[in-house]
């Protein structure tokens, strides 16, 4: 996870700044506060070594509390509309699917932004990610 | 003394309701005028510097009124994310006011029919061109019982030169409407051969074992994430098609927003090349050819490697690996890697929306895709998506289309930062598409019907990984057989497998019409059923028995097929038979404005 996480972090173009630990807290309680459910802690730590990902219409959500900034993990959420709540997150998206973190199966699920229908269950975190990155 | 650092929570913005603190917002708006206000500033001196350039006066006020509608778009989706009702309303009645006035057109309403998880399976991978690893776990791999049992047993027969009649198979009929994919029909043939797969199997496959076939025939070309390419995908294919035939409008959108040359140069190259848009480097190339050289005096590259103006991207990962590459990276003034805008391809209109598109090829062509600025104006398409799933059959959805069907780049709601292009009138596009229809009409029609195939059983297997109550019934009657010839003790000569009569014409005659239709799939499958239930009452009423009436079997068989026949000539009747195949968009914009 920590090897797919720092080659995710080099391909990136800008210098994308990691997430203080703190702002990782005061995301979590950002969610809790708006009745999101919390980060599960594979993507905490996962967020540690590389604070999301963007690229080719495929996006992994990371710290970025700047108002309106669509790439944070609290602000996507808050604008997907039914599809997060008190126990799914969304953590990513591809022009097809959202990556879906369910906290009742604890598994990690691929959506259709369409239709909701869930397309694929992983219970590894990386598998799941390797999924959604259509690089 | 050293002094605490005090950290504010970054989300204090967000009240408990959703609302975005209006104190706060107030301090932002002041920072943000202060920013606009140097920027301004910058780019008058810019403006006054590049006096001879391609800008004109027209295009500085054009800028401004784009980054204004830029704010007002990302201040409205904030606001229609809010978890007050109330102002998430206001702010959804407010943007759908703006639409019109953008070239945008708000649908409520749309019948929307769900396709197959098997159908959204082929079209992500006819769009991306890559395969995932498949998932080997049992119990939550999507292939068939009867694949996985083959595929995952050290013993298999040696076939001598087998033939396999992909004719026979619903699942790669449907890989087979997609062009991509029959291109590759002669590798997938070689690989089932190699995976030494009976043929009597290719009929039960479905899409996630041909996926598995096809993962393994290009299984030498897998990349670090463990997915591979099996051809360039839409995509792709779309960027380059679209940098071929726009390249200097593109140029031009480019330099209206101030990106720099250098990177236009690199991000061209790249959709050129490979079709993509991230992943740009951009470096100089005399600094990268001094490192190399180094590299080669110190032994780290082999003697023989070729050093040329033109790096090789093996060369460039390589620096990369050495950590390197911020010693050739070009930056901008700040010190910055120079970057750009972020693209991504939007669907215009989704599969069967309304009823359209009802080739799943349709969805991945170029007319029906749009390269664009992700944030905020693909946020801003999807912004008001809306499905409602009503009766468990039903579908509608709410969503925003374009109104113009020849949009193929939007970076903004001006027409200058957009760009258009008449797919109806592209040769090369549209000798692509009527050469893919012709093809479908003339092979997918002429597939003889042939025994059903119990499609509880498939979707059981496949979906559950259960057995299905008419599996569990079958396997009861079969032990309390086994049970009873235990007790008897007889030799009881094998009986053969009684093959269901081929009463009802499979789903691929219904997919292989010849022209483009409004087909109901759900009206289609209902028809199947009450057919299947008019049999079963004949063979009841009647004790038809296929051995010993074959003949009335087939006249009853011949009765269905004509009644569909007789049904299907009544619906093309009813359709344009003179439209071009290449107005998809076009059609569905004209039915939405009756």
């Amino acid at each position: 996870m920590k090897e797919l996480a720092q080659r995710l972090s080099k391909r990136q173009n800008e210098s994308k700044r990691l997430p203080d630990l703190s702002f990782l807290i005061y995301a979590n309680k950002a969610l809790e506060r708006l009745h999101y459910c919390g980060l599960p802690q594979a993507y905490a730590e996962f967020l540690k070594e590389c604070n999301g990902f963007q690229g080719e219409g495929c996006r992994l959500y990371g710290i970025y509390p700047e108002q309106g900034n669509f790439n944070d993990i609290v602000n996507a959420n808050r604008g997907s509309g039914d599809f997060s709540n008190k126990t799914r997150i969304i953590l990513g998206e591809n022009e097809f699917d959202y990556l879906l973190y369910d906290k009742a199966k604890e598994e990690y699920q691929i959506i259709d932004k369409n239709d909701k229908e869930v397309l694929e269950e992983y219970n590894d975190l990386e598998e799941a990610i390797i999924h959604i990155l259509k690089l | 003394m050293a002094s605490k650092r005090h950290y504010t929570d970054p989300y204090e913005y967000l009240r408990d309701d959703g609302e975005v603190n209006p104190v706060i917002t107030i301090l932002d708006a002041l920072k943000q005028k202060e920013q606009d206000s140097k920027q301004i500033q910058e780019t008058e001196q810019e403006a006054t510097l590049e006096i001879e350039k391609a800008t004109t006066p027209v295009d500085n006020t054009i800028e401004s009124q784009e980054k204004e509608y830029e704010t007002l778009i990302k201040d409205l989706l904030s606001r229609s994310n809010s978890d007050n009702e109330h102002t998430r309303e206001t702010a959804r009645n407010e943007l759908k006011e703006y639409l019109s006035g953008w070239g945008l057109k708000y649908v409520n309403n749309i019948k929307y029919y769900p396709l197959s998880r098997e159908e959204k399976h082929i079209i992500r991978m006819d769009y991306y061109g890559t395969i995932d690893e498949p998932i080997k776990i049992p119990g939550r791999s999507k292939s068939t019982s009867a694949y996985l049992a083959f595929i995952n047993s050290p013993y298999k027969e040696k076939l001598d030169n087998p033939q396999y009649d992909l004719d026979s198979s619903p699942a790669w009929n449907k890989f087979r409407q997609f062009p991509r994919f029959r291109k590759i029909e002669k590798q997938m043939l070689e690989q089932l051969k190699a995976e030494k797969v009976p043929p009597h199997l290719i009929p039960q496959m479905n899409a996630y074992d041909y996926a598995d076939i096809l993962y393994r025939a290009f299984k030498d070309t897998a990349d670090e994430y463990g997915k591979v390419r099996i051809f360039n995908g839409a995509r792709r294919s779309f960027v380059k098609d679209f940098i071929r035939n726009n390249e200097p409008q593109f140029r031009q959108y480019l330099k209206r927003i101030r990106v720099d040359d250098r990177y236009t140069e690199a991000l061209i190259e790249m959709m050129q090349k490979k079709g993509i848009t991230t992943d740009i480097d951009v470096f100089d190339k005399q600094k990268a050819i001094l490192l190399l050289e180094k590299y080669k005096e110190d032994n780290l590259l082999p003697p023989e490697e070729e050093i040329s103006e033109k790096i090789s991207s093996k060369q460039l990962e390589f620096i990369k690996y050495r950590g390197d590459y911020g010693k050739i990276a070009l930056l901008d003034e700040k010190g910055k890697p120079l970057s750009g805008p972020t693209f991504t391809v939007h669907h215009k209109i989704a599969v069967k929306d309304g009823g359209e598109a009802t080739y799943l090829a349709d969805v991945n062509h170029f007319e029906n895709l749009c390269l664009m600025v992700d944030e905020p104006y693909h946020r801003l398409m999807h912004s008001l998506d809306k499905t409602e799933i009503s009766n468990f059959r039903e579908a509608y959805k709410a969503r925003i289309y374009m109104q113009n069907p020849h949009i193929i780049f939007w970076g903004g709601i001006s027409q200058d930062y957009q760009i258009h292009y008449d797919y109806s009138q592209d040769e090369r596009s549209l000798r692509l598409m009527e050469n893919n229809y012709k093809w479908i009409a003339e092979h997918l029609s002429n597939i003889k019907p042939l025994p059903d195939i119990d499609t509880e059983k498939q979707n059981g297997v496949v979906y559950n990984n259960k057995q299905s109550r008419k599996q569990k019934k079958q396997q009861q009657k079969q032990q309390e057989q086994q049970n009873t010839e235990k007790k008897t003790k007889k030799r009881i000569p094998n009986k053969k497998k009684k093959t269901e009569d081929a009463t009802i014409i499979q789903d691929i005659s219904q997919e292989a019409l010849p022209q483009r239709q409004k087909a109901d799939n759900r009206k289609a499958r209902i028809f199947k059923e009450l057919k299947q239930a008019y049999i079963q009452k004949r063979q009841e009423k009647y004790q038809i028995n296929p051995k010993n009436n074959p003949r009335k079997v087939a006249k009853i068989q011949e009765l269905i097929a004509a009644l569909y026949q007789a049904k299907k000539r009544e619906e093309e009747a009813k359709t344009n038979k003179d439209k071009l195949p290449a107005v998809i968009y076009k059609d569905f914009l004209e039915s939405l404005n009756r």
